[in-house]
């Protein structure tokens, strides 16, 4: 199905495998081995298929205890802030501590469905 | 290597295509290719086109086609109106040329693309593309495109094509749309493409009433074009959805057909690409259909021809078609959702709809293997549960009237769940793939998140539902629902927090049955899965059994019996009893010695895992932890300590039995025999295994960081474990560390194991068997030369060492900061270049940033002073190198320097006349990273030493303006004038946080317009 560009969040561009691959685009655009443009479809494409990804194949799980010190629902985006958390991963008695957690997220349905 | 001739005429233009498909090397494919490519470029292009599309070949008529689009592609802005408007009528006479050649639909297809080429570069000129194409089709040439004006309705038009044309006329209407489709938002506004797409909307719809959405059906017609004018109906369909996100452009002609397009669903050849249509849209634009088609679908899904349809899935027929049903009825069902849940009082048609949803959980055969239709019903239920939840909240606490009946679909669908997820009998588990048995598990956690979901709207009834469940099952014996009873029950253990009284209640009755006799009786064959799954039990509730400590001897017991009788369950066994302890650590202090004679006897079995030892020696040190009395841990601590001897005692018996010489370091092994290697292997295994408890030891012994602090008690702790009766036990800690590494120096794994040792010891505020001193740990940890395996991350430990207080030690560790910085300057001198070995260069900077935060003074007073300013110069050097870890810590070790202040005046004094010296090399090297040499995602990092230089240091200005003006600035592409504003915006903004926004900026003016690609 032809669905492209607008459909998909681009927040993940932020993270870092989309860091590492806009540093890698620039890299090969730098070399002249590829067009902006190209780079731009790549980019969209990689919107496109980490949010798939992440949806479909990560199955791996973590829970997390903490203190809401925050929130906020602002252009259909929700935002925590989270103090003292204590990540619990899935098979492993580690728990990971962190002072301060923001977690940002959006609507998984994408912009312009209708629920 | 043979060079391919340019060919000098249409034969030989005509000879090399052929050549492309016959089999050849790659090299020789290539180069044809390439001068394929270099011919259709050239001025010649349009002609060689005309003339290869003359050709009796298909291949080579095939390829004139394809010259057509490269040409189109690279070259159509130098075509005049009249030459684009000839170019059209050409073209489409090549179309009713090709149609009536003999051969395959391949040329046609390729010429349909053309023409959509065509409509992509001179879409303004040729917005009745369809009407045109047919008006010509229909007269048989190629006619200019002003007589579309005047020509009759496409439905007359149509009167009399020929099925080969009307196969021609869906291809370009399917192909133009799908293409247009996939043009990028920037693209389609500049040219306007919805805009000029839609006056064919009416021609596309004359089109498929002919043909696939006729009315009545006309079954009479070939069931090809049917088929592809269902599948026009399809990209238009998509399309819309494309135009409602861009511009809100709502397709209603394409909605006045949806109803027809429904009844063919009916139709056996229409049935596919009719049910994905649907299943598409209902899963991404809903929107499209209106009330009266959900009315439709709705009774469609009451219709016998649906309930034949689902009776034949849910008895276990999982072809394409019937999955393909499932789906469909799933994507109904979610696109309804909201609806489904509201209206389930007073709907039978969505009471029906949810029966049939929930009957889905139910079909015949094994999930995955089998059952694929499984997996997306559990995810529709997902989502009504999430929509349960939203109209929950939204009504202010009342009970909607909705409610029983939601829940009492949803339970009936998890006792659905809990069926499917019981696992089939082993022999046949094991005959599936591990692609399948993997998603069979996979599957049984996204029923695990169901529950847990389904818990915050059915509360305790849920839990209850499974508690009986296992007491049914313990009653019958039947282990495979024991099973998935228990795997759902632990589902809870995260949430069930808020109910804890009631699901205490209930977990009694678990704990309180015959449970553990069964688990402990020797006589039952049960599967090992089955308690595997009731360890894991054991070990989601420990709360539960801190609580109920009653229970507590037998879980013990179950577990030690599994750890010491079942090799296979050793380790889940032994890290549940690791779970318990932890958390049950002070109910079990008199047990201490109980606990040390149970792990004597397991100690001893030489099959024992040593993971399994790892968990239970941690296990037992928390207990030791819980002791009130710290004098009276000596003891337990000791105890525990000897076993750990004891392995690393084996280990060296095992090496001495081998020539000294050959046993000495881990980097003889190659040249040893076999045998000698795999007597070496099991040597560091046991002495790695003696570490690892160590370390599980350290971390057993940590107080937990949930405990009350007492503010008014000073420490009068350190004498015992530093100088009175405890300190025999930190000198054995310390022998067995030093043994280890002088036994295996050249395994990295055995000094990643100390390290591990050393840091629990570092969070700890209070003294204890692990709180070395930290002169002793500082000594072992210089032992590590440039060539030790895993050195950074031993640097690392020493950053942790540096940043450590221990409250209880009470002293300050200059002195030892003091060797340790020398320590890592000789190893960044040994190093020379950060690109060496960016792990040791990042760490040894990352060593220097905690020193300027913990230790300033040692750091600026390092002596000889040519030492310290090649620490600085190292750190500038990775500032201006290529790797990105080294860049990132030097970019934060100045961004803390910075902003240090010394607490003395002299240290200040000292500071500030460094940095009068550094600054103007720190400007440089920021500037040469932030004016393009740095990566993009460097950015950030880099921005933070700029801006605390521009907040801190008064001569800042003149030394960026410096950098600025300077012969290393690397890009030509911005003006002194772009410089100007760009440092005036630094300057202006102190060191706020829009100094990121005018870094980037600046960033991107000199690398260019091309890197403007992504914000």
């Amino acid at each position: 199905m032809a669905t492209n560009g607008p459909s998909y969040y681009e927040l993940y561009r932020r993270s870092s495998i989309g860091m590492a691959l806009t540093d890698t685009l620039d890299d090969l655009i730098s070399e002249r081995r590829i067009e902006p443009q190209l780079a731009m479809k790549i980019l969209a494409n990689f919107d496109r298929s980490i949010t798939e990804v992440l949806n479909e194949k990560v199955k791996a799980r973590l829970t997390f205890k903490g203190h809401l010190d925050t929130y906020r629902f602002c252009d259909e985006v929700w935002t925590f802030l989270i103090k003292d958390v204590t990540f619990k991963m899935e098979n492993s008695s580690q728990t990971v501590q962190a002072d301060k957690v923001k977690i940002v997220s959006c609507n998984s349905k994408r912009p312009g469905d209708p629920q | 290597m043979e060079e391919i001739q340019y060919p000098q005429s249409l034969g030989e233009v005509e000879a090399l295509i052929l050549q492309l498909y016959q089999p050849g090397s790659p090299h020789r494919v290539g180069k044809i290719q390439e001068t394929l490519q270099s011919l259709q470029r050239s001025s010649d292009g349009w002609q060689l086109a005309n003339s290869l599309l003359g050709n009796a070949d298909e291949k080579v008529r095939f390829f004139g086609a394809l010259t057509f689009i490269v040409k189109l592609n690279t070259d159509s802005k130098s075509l005049t109106e009249e030459e684009a408007k000839g170019l059209l009528q050409n073209l489409i006479n090549w179309l009713i040329q090709s149609l009536e050649a003999p051969g395959g639909p391949l040329v046609v297809k390729k010429l349909c693309s053309v023409l959509v080429a065509y409509f992509m570069h001179f879409s303004e000129s040729w917005k009745q593309c369809v009407k045109h194409i047919i008006l010509s089709l229909s007269a048989n040439n190629g006619v200019p495109y002003d007589a579309v004006e005047s020509a009759p309705d496409t439905a007359n038009l149509m009167e009399g094509l020929s099925d080969a044309k009307l196969l021609a006329i869906f291809w370009f209407s399917t192909s133009l749309v799908e293409e247009v489709g996939k043009t990028d938002s920037a693209s389609m506004k500049q040219n306007q493409f919805h805009r000029h797409l839609l006056p064919n909307i009416a021609d596309i719809v004359n089109l498929l009433q002919k043909t696939a959405l006729h009315d009545p059906p006309n079954l009479n017609q070939d069931s090809k074009i049917r088929q592809e004018s269902m599948r026009c109906y399809q990209a238009w369909v998509h399309y819309s959805h494309r135009a409602f996100i861009d511009s809100e452009i709502v397709l209603e002609p394409l909605r006045a057909l949806t109803r027809r397009a429904i009844m063919c669903l009916l139709q056996d050849d229409l049935y596919e690409v009719t049910i994905e249509l649907f299943t598409d849209v209902l899963a991404n634009y809903s929107r499209f259909f209106g009330e009266e088609d959900f009315k439709l679908l709705y009774s469609l899904f009451t219709s016998p021809w649906a309930q034949q349809r689902y009776d034949r899935l849910i008895q276990g027929d999982f072809d394409f078609d019937s999955l393909q049903f499932g789906m469909f009825l799933i994507a109904f069902g979610d696109a309804t959702v909201q609806d489904l849940v509201r209206n389930l009082d007073t709907d039978s048609q969505a009471r029906h709809l949810l029966s049939s949803l929930c009957g889905l959980l139910g079909a015949t055969g094994p999930i995955i293997n089998e059952d694929k239709i499984f997996v997306p019903a559990v995810e529709f239920w997902a989502t009504f549960v999430e929509t349960m939840i939203d109209y929950s909240y939204s009504e202010d606490g009342k009970t909607p009237p909705w409610f029983q009946s939601a829940l009492s679909y949803l339970m009936k669908a998890v006792e659905n769940c809990w069926r499917k997820i019981q696992f089939p009998p082993m022999d046949n588990f094991k005959e599936w793939d591990s692609a399948e048995r993997t998603a069979f598990k996979d599957a049984r956690k996204d029923v695990g998140d169901l529950l847990e979901q389904s818990y915050t709207q059915t509360g305790s009834v849920i839990f209850s539902m499974f508690v009986d469940l296992i007491l049914r099952s313990l009653e019958n014996e039947a282990w495979a629902e024991l099973e998935a009873s228990i795997y759902c029950l632990n589902s809870f253990a995260d949430c069930i927090s808020s109910d804890q009284e009631a699901c205490d209640a209930l977990l009694d009755k678990v704990f309180g049955s015959s449970i553990f006799a069964l688990f402990t009786d020797p006589e039952k064959d049960m599967p090992p899965r089955v308690r595997q799954t009731f360890l894991d039990l054991i070990a989601a509730y420990p709360n539960h059994f801190e609580r109920h400590t009653k229970y507590l001897p037998n879980a013990l017991d179950l577990l030690f019996k599994a750890v010491d009788s079942l090799p296979r369950l050793a380790v889940t066994a032994s890290k549940s009893i690791h779970s318990l302890c932890s958390s049950c650590r002070n109910v079990l202090v008199p047990e201490i010695g109980a606990f040390l004679q149970q792990y004597s006897k397991l100690a001893g079995v030489a099959s024992l895992d040593s993971l399994a030892k790892e968990k239970i020696t941690g296990a037992i040190a928390s207990i030791i932890q819980a002791i009130p009395e710290e004098s009276s841990k000596v003891a337990p601590v000791s105890q525990l300590l000897s076993y750990v001897e004891e392995d690393m005692q084996q280990c060296l018996h095992i090496l001495a039995s081998w020539p000294s010489q050959q046993s000495q370091t881990g980097s003889t092994m190659g040249s040893l025999p076999n045998p000698a290697e795999q007597l070496l292997e099991g040597a560091s295994a046991r002495c790695l295994g003696s570490l690892r408890c160590l370390e599980s030891m350290a971390k057993g012994l940590q107080v937990p960081s949930d405990v009350p602090v007492d503010l008014d008690t000073s420490s009068t702790l350190a004498p015992l474990w530093l100088t009175g009766e405890g300190a025999s036990i930190q000198q054995r800690i310390l022998r067995m560390i030093i043994t280890a590494l002088d036994t295996f120096q050249g395994r990295g794994d055995v000094v990643e194991a100390v390290c591990y040792i050393f840091r629990a010891g570092f969070t700890e505020t209070e003294p204890g068997p692990f709180v070395l001193s930290v002169a002793d740990v500082a000594t072992i940890i210089m032992r590590f030369g440039i060539q030790t395996p895993r050195l950074g991350f031993t640097i690392n430990t020493a950053c942790s060492l540096v940043s450590s207080q221990c409250v209880g030690s009470a002293q300050r560790i200059d002195g030892v900061a003091r060797d340790l910085l020398i320590w890592v300057t000789d190893l960044m001198l040994a190093l020379e270049e950060p690109s060496n070995d960016t792990e040791i260069a990042q760490n040894g900077i990352d060593f220097l940033s905690r020193l300027v935060s913990k230790h300033l003074e040692v750091l600026i007073t390092h002596q000889p002073s040519s030492s310290l300013e090649y620490l600085f110069m190292f750190t500038l050097k990775s500032l201006t190198g290529k790797d990105f870890l080294p860049k990132a810590s030097a970019a934060e070790f100045w961004a803390h320097l910075l902003a240090s202040n010394g607490n003395e005046s002299h240290i200040q004094a000292t500071l500030d006349s460094m940095l009068q010296h550094l600054g103007p090399l720190l400007a440089e090297a920021l500037i040469y990273n932030i004016a393009g040499n740095a990566a993009r995602s460097e950015l950030d990092k880099l921005s933070e030493p700029l801006k605390k230089l521009v907040a801190n240091q008064v001569r800042s200005k003149n030394w960026l303006e410096a950098a600025l003006q300077g012969a290393n600035f690397p890009s030509e592409k911005v003006t002194d004038a772009e410089k100007r504003v760009f440092l005036q915006k630094v300057m202006s903004l102190r060191g706020a946080r829009g100094t990121n926004q005018v870094i980037r900026d600046f960033w991107l003016a000199c690398r260019g317009s091309n890197f403007a690609y992504a914000s």
